[in-house]
């Protein structure tokens, strides 16, 4: 198998980033709150970086976006498309090998 | 006190980010912090203290930075291909300019206009030489808006000039049997013109380094 060119374990914040606005469309500070809660604050991070990683996916065609105003307050919804849909499986199989083969390697036992 | 945020425009701007992409993430940011500290103070913080505390959270100066510049895609053509830009499309949008010139002023010699075509010619080499003028600012208020170096902008404006002043347009009514003729030629540029015209060009950066 040709080795990745991609940086290792490139694509994580992505993963977590796609999975959690397959479920519902999320502003940015909805979505940073929706990771911590979800992780149950074992992902802490700097807040202001999920930006250009959504700004990425969008201009990947993972995501779409739309500004709506809420309470006098404008903000811009990030939500997946099919494009996005399909990366996120690809990242999910990509992270579940992964997962196995750290853990096949973890198990390994000590050699004297 | 100067917003930090600022002071991250300037870094991602000379950083070569588009401007377009910086006042996009600076403005969600900057929502996102209100969020932030809203919630903060919803939680009983005093309002120095959860706006301190929203300005941590959201990251510091290199953490919100370094991943804007290290992806490609932010930049902008400019940053990408600056000579292209900054010179050699100042000098096309010239060279376009007096050819669409010319061509409107041969299709006016087949209308009413006809006998104006001399002066008409004068209006047009008027505008040839204002040309460079206008082209040259808006390479360099471009040039400005994005932070980038000011080296080929300047070298662009000259380069405009001495071709603007060095583009001769005539033109000639038929006489007799003969045809009327509209030709351009390219002479030496004479240094008066030349000196007032680098000068007008290039105002806005003189403008700029008088009031620093």
């Amino acid at each position: 198998m040709a080795p990745s060119s991609a940086p290792f374990l490139n694509g994580v914040p992505e993963l977590l980033i796609l999975r959690l606005l397959r479920d519902r469309e999320m502003y940015g500070y909805e979505l940073v709150q929706a990771i911590r809660e979800t992780s149950g604050d074992t992902i802490v991070f700097a807040e202001g970086v999920v930006y250009p990683i959504l700004h990425a996916l969008e201009r990947d065609g993972a995501l779409s976006t739309r500004r709506q105003t809420i309470n006098g307050r404008s903000r811009v919804y990030y939500a997946v498309t099919p494009a996005g849909t399909t990366r996120l499986q690809g990242l999910t199989d990509r992270w579940r090998e992964l997962n196995g083969t750290i853990a096949t390697i973890l198990e390994r036992p000590r050699h004297a | 006190m100067r917003d930090r945020l600022d002071d991250l425009r300037e870094l991602l701007l000379r950083g070569g980010t588009s401007p377009a992409c910086v006042g996009r993430y600076l403005r969600e940011l900057s929502e996102h912090r209100e969020d932030l500290y809203d919630d903060l103070l919803a939680q009983g913080m005093v309002a120095e203290a959860a706006w301190s505390e929203a300005d941590r959270r959201l990251g510091d100066t290199d953490a919100l930075m370094l991943p804007m510049l290290a992806d490609r895609r932010f930049r902008s053509h400019a940053a990408r291909w600056p000579v292209l830009f900054y010179l050699v499309l100042p000098l096309v949008s010239l060279l376009a300019f007096a050819v669409g010139s010319v061509l409107v002023l041969a299709l006016l010699a087949s209308t009413p206009l006809r006998p104006f075509m001399p002066d008409l010619g004068q209006g047009a080499a008027l505008l040839w030489l204002a040309a460079p003028v206008v082209i040259a600012w808006l390479t360099i208020l471009s040039a400005l808006r994005r932070r980038a170096d000011l080296h080929w902008p300047a070298l662009s404006c000259l380069a405009a000039v001495a071709l603007a002043t060095a583009m001769q347009l005539q033109v000639e009514l038929p006489s007799g049997a003969g045809a009327g003729e509209i030709g351009v030629s390219l002479t030496p540029p004479a240094l008066l013109p030349v000196i007032l015209l680098a000068t007008l060009a290039l105002f806005p950066l003189l403008l700029r380094k008088t009031h620093g």
